[in-house]
């Protein structure tokens, strides 16, 4: 049932990534809901399925986007392994703190994404005031989008008999 | 644990080493799976949107819509009779060409398309994507064009589905020619800006493009079309970009800036033509 729940949140949120409309002044970003969706693994499920979950998100989102595969599934993975590792000392289980670690993520993504562009010079053409608007973008869409994801995986986990981490 | 997290690192570095290091055939099959599957809804929803946004506009102006109906009316009327005439002129103007051993006008083969999301998915670059791939005979480097002017060109393409670099993209890059003073320049695309009323939107609100190293004894004047020049091989010469928007020095003053405004209409693309033989 875990896996059914996790493809159902990654397609659905890479379908309505895809589709959402992105304004210039956030600098295009668009909603981050593949990140939020590797987010909620990473600090609810075990450290495997938190990874697997990361890997998905983001060959998805590569696929989806014109990205080089396997761009964002590193990020993801980075940050998904770093969160699993460090939930239990650092952070409380509240949607507070998933908006905030949404904010945090969309814009380190960002930027890590960004990186990787540059050291293959795929990104010559892109300023970086225009990166630095994107991040601060997807942090501020990822600050709502983050609890939002969160809420509907863990009611769907909880309607299926499924507890995560926070609530064991 | 420790052992199990080495295991871990080592197996992911394996992963991502072999994952970043695809082949491109394997790593396009992966991508027409994911985009073959969203293809269809994200068709669905952009023209559910437009259907909506269409509705809405027109339920707001129905009394302009009853006369611009009427004033439509009359126009077609004149236009059935202007075209009795004309398709005589034209059927003399074919038989006089033919007389005097004149070509046929060149024309390109296309493909009709519909642009089924507007945006690269992440919004890193200005790209749309269309209906059309590989197995409607859409390949890429294939340039990308409306019946006012040129749009961009096909940069990924897939089984069923294709990206298209937009003009307004600052990667974007083509040679053009003035076309009545017959220099030519490499065209950038000028990015979007952030201001204006529709700020929702890939498409919406293109900055002029840049034409740089223009000899500063030319007198381009505003108003001047550009076309395609034909350098490079991917473009076919003659197509329309766009029409000179303002001139300016650089800022070394040994050459002229053109900006030039896209003579398609970026903010309402729904349907476009791939040129596919030139």
């Amino acid at each position: 049932m875990t896996a059914a729940i996790m493809i159902f949140l990654l397609l659905g949120g890479g379908l309505l990534q895809s589709l959402m409309p992105a304004s210039a002044v956030l600098g295009l970003a668009k909603p981050p809901f593949l990140m939020a969706v590797s987010l909620y693994y990473a600090l609810a499920h075990p450290r495997g399925t938190a990874v697997l979950a990361a890997i998905l998100a983001g060959v998805i989102q590569d696929s989806m986007s014109l990205l080089p595969l396997g761009y964002s599934a590193l990020c993801f993975v980075i940050f998904g392994v770093i969160l699993a590792e460090t939930r239990e000392k650092l952070f409380g289980d509240s949607l507070f703190t998933v908006a905030i670690l949404g904010a945090s993520l969309g814009a380190l993504t960002t930027l890590g994404l960004f990186l990787m562009l540059s050291l293959n010079s795929l990104a010559d053409s892109i300023p970086f005031w225009w990166v630095a608007l994107k991040m601060g973008g997807t942090a501020l869409l990822g600050l709502g989008i983050a609890p939002l994801v969160w809420w509907v995986a863990a009611t769907l986990e909880r309607h299926v008999g499924l507890t995560y981490v926070g609530e064991r | 644990m420790r052992d199990r997290t080495f295991v871990l690192g080592v197996v992911l570095a394996t992963f991502f080493l072999v994952l970043l290091n695809l082949p491109s055939s394997v790593s396009s099959s992966l991508r027409d799976f994911f985009r073959g599957g969203m293809a269809t809804y994200q068709g669905g929803v952009t023209r559910l949107l437009s259907r909506v946004h269409k509705t809405s506009a027109a339920v707001g102006n129905i009394g302009d819509i009853i006369q611009e109906r009427d004033r439509l009316d009359k126009e077609v009327t004149v236009l059935r009779t202007q075209l009795r005439g004309v398709e005589g002129v034209l059927r003399e103007n074919n038989e006089l060409r033919e007389l005097m051993g004149f070509k046929k006008r060149l024309s390109v083969k296309t493909v009709a398309c519909a642009v089924i999301a507007r945006d690269d998915g992440y919004g890193w670059w200005q790209t749309m994507r269309l209906d059309k791939g590989r197995d409607e005979g859409v390949a890429a480097d294939m340039p990308v064009m409306t019946l006012e002017g040129l749009v961009g060109r096909v940069i990924e393409v897939g089984a069923h589905t294709c990206d298209v670099l937009l003009i307004s993209d600052r990667a974007f890059k083509v040679s053009v020619r003035f076309e009545q003073e017959g220099s030519f320049g490499i065209l950038q695309g000028g990015g979007i800006s952030l201001r204006g009323d529709h700020s929702f939107g890939v498409l919406c609100n293109p900055l002029p493009s840049e034409v740089d190293y223009v000899r500063k004894d030319l007198k381009i004047k505003p108003g001047e079309w550009v076309v395609t020049s034909g350098f490079g091989g991917v473009f076919p010469a003659g197509l329309v970009v766009g029409r000179v928007v303002s001139m300016s020095m650089d800022e070394t003053g040994l050459y002229q800036v053109a900006e030039v405004a896209p003579a398609a209409d970026m903010a309402r693309l729904q349907h476009v033509l791939v040129v596919t033989e030139p």
